[in-house]
């Protein structure tokens, strides 16, 4: 029904009177340098341009002076757990589609398939020439659970001289399955709704972000039994139904060619509510999830076509039984030679750490170096 | 001493007036554009395409000269503290995010002015001296 809707929108987007239609791609390679894999899935093994690369299309078709048809489809070679999960093998689907509605300067409503604002660049983290990093770890992305929704949303922005104030209220759902520690969830996010604000001073962005979602979800998890006679390992699925809180934080700098980005995610989940008996036992040991916490500083330097730059992220999640973490080092280099043309190079470090009630591993390193082209067009 | 401050103080305002009175460029837009003056505040918000409606709530469109380095120079360094990369980056992120359509590019000033006087809505800037036909000229307030 979703892909109907989207081709239909899309038709009517080609049909409708001075249709804009822009593209993106990029080209992503990644190897191992050592230490084994990162938690990071962009440093693979192999040297293949899959990971990340990626191609799409924005179509942004006025329908009317109030109304405009906007939506973005984009196919990559691998799952990237970007806004749709479903992404996989070059095929393309909607990345999001909307219609938006302004009868005044300062109001926006938007209909559709769109993007959560919870970090910076959440809006645009697709279209690598527009961000000035390769790509945010995907340990410290992912704490986002949940990247866009279908819903409806109102924006409302004032500018006063230099400075601007936005605000956004967002609600919607979205169905969802994704990796946690432990086990993959298969989730519907229901009754989600948000608030977002944001204020620019001519170099500087502040954006703070709340989300508040509730999840009623299957979580598949594989372990070892221990049992007199053997140890069979085995998957265990179990139902329940939590409220899960999203909070961020974000400051932008950008000022006389010095770039400096700042982050922080927290989420918060409440106890579990609905479980089977079954697997009571293993949850009254810890909830399904009891903090998560991430966060990163990127600075970088424009030398007329080059932006060298170290970022460094950290990022922990705490299921209660089990706690993961993870912290990067990332050296790179950014080459603009043309305005549509984007060259990067990034050496990353990686060290992670798994935890839980009966193993504690220690720290564990890892190096990966990535090649990435982007083009506008 | 405080003396030498106010004095300062009220110099600096001087100045600010004046030089935002010498526009060195001038402000075109179609015929039937309805006003006949727009301040600077306005004319920034527009290129920065927070304000997209005309009083009369019809819908803005921006065009602009590809590479012109005198609007670079004179207008988007000056007023909106960019260069012209900066500017179109932040376009680009606008645009990729769902928030706005670009400033129209045009390779020469020929194909801009045809299409600020063949577009309801349109506007533009214009750094050229001569008399153009079925364009309006807005008068620039601080």
């Amino acid at each position: 029904m979703k892909t109907i809707l989207f081709f239909l929108f899309i038709l009517m987007s080609l049909g409708a009177q001075a249709t804009e239609i822009n593209g993106f791609a990029s080209l992503y390679g990644s190897t191992i340098l050592g230490g084994g894999p990162s938690q990071d899935s962009y440093t693979n093994e192999n040297y293949n341009f899959t990971h990340f690369s990626k191609i799409g299309f924005n179509l942004n078709a006025p329908v009317n002076n109030q109304l405009s048809m906007i939506a973005q489809v984009i196919a990559d070679g691998d799952v990237s757990d970007t806004a749709n999960d479903s992404k996989t093998d070059w095929k393309p689907v909607a990345d999001w589609f909307f219609l938006e509605y302004r009868n005044s300067d300062s109001s926006i409503l938007r209909i559709g398939r769109q993007l959560l604002p919870i970090l910076l660049t959440a809006e645009y983290i697709d279209i690598g020439a527009l961000i000035p990093y390769f790509n945010l770890p995907l340990a410290f992305y992912n704490l986002s659970t949940i990247k866009a929704v279908n819903g409806i949303s109102y924006e409302y922005g004032l500018t006063s001289g230099n400075q601007r104030f936005a605000t956004r209220l967002i609600a919607g759902e979205e169905k969802k399955t994704y990796p946690l520690v432990g086990g993959e969830l298969d989730g519907h996010f229901n009754d989600l709704i948000g608030l977002s604000l944001l204020y620019e001073w001519q170099w500087l962005q502040l954006q703070a972000s709340y989300i508040h979602t509730q999840i009623d979800a299957t979580f598949n998890t594989e372990f070892t039994i221990s049992n007199p006679t053997t140890h069979i390992g085995q998957t265990l699925s179990y139902d329940l139904s939590v409220s899960l809180d999203h909070y961020s934080l974000g400051l932008k700098i950008d000022y006389r060619d010095i770039l400096f980005y700042a982050e922080g995610i927290m989420l918060r989940g409440q106890k579990a509510t609905s479980l089977n008996e079954a697997t009571d036992g293993l949850i009254k040991e810890g909830k399904f999830l009891e903090k998560a916490i991430g966060a990163y500083a990127f600075i970088g330097k424009r030398f007329n076509r080059i932006t060298p730059y170290y970022m460094y992220t950290r990022a922990l999640w705490d299921a209660g039984i089990l706690k993961d973490q993870v912290s990067y080092h990332a050296l790179g280099c950014r080459y603009d030679p043309i305005s549509n043309f984007t060259a990067k190079l990034e050496l990353l470090s990686a060290k992670s750490a798994e935890s839980s009630a009966y193993v504690h591993e220690i720290g564990r390193w890892s190096h990966g170096l990535s090649l990435g082209f982007d083009i506008l067009f | 001493m405080k003396t030498s401050i106010y004095l300062t103080l009220v110099f600096m305002f001087l100045s600010l007036n004046v030089a935002y009175a010498n526009f060195n460029f001038s402000v075109i837009s179609h015929p039937q554009v309805v006003p006949n003056q727009i301040s600077m505040n306005e004319l920034k918000e527009i290129f920065l395409g927070n304000k997209i409606f005309w009083p009369n709530n019809e819908r803005i469109f921006v065009a602009i000269v590809e590479k012109d380095e005198q609007f670079a120079e004179e207008f988007l360094q000056k007023y909106l503290n960019k260069n012209f990369d900066d500017y179109i980056a932040y376009w680009r992120r606008k645009l990729f995010s769902g928030k706005g359509i670009p400033p129209r590019k045009f390779k020469t000033n020929k194909t801009f002015v045809e299409f600020i006087a063949q577009t309801e809505g349109a506007l533009g800037i214009i750094f050229a001296e001569e008399k153009l036909n079925n364009i309006k000229t807005l008068t620039i307030v601080p």
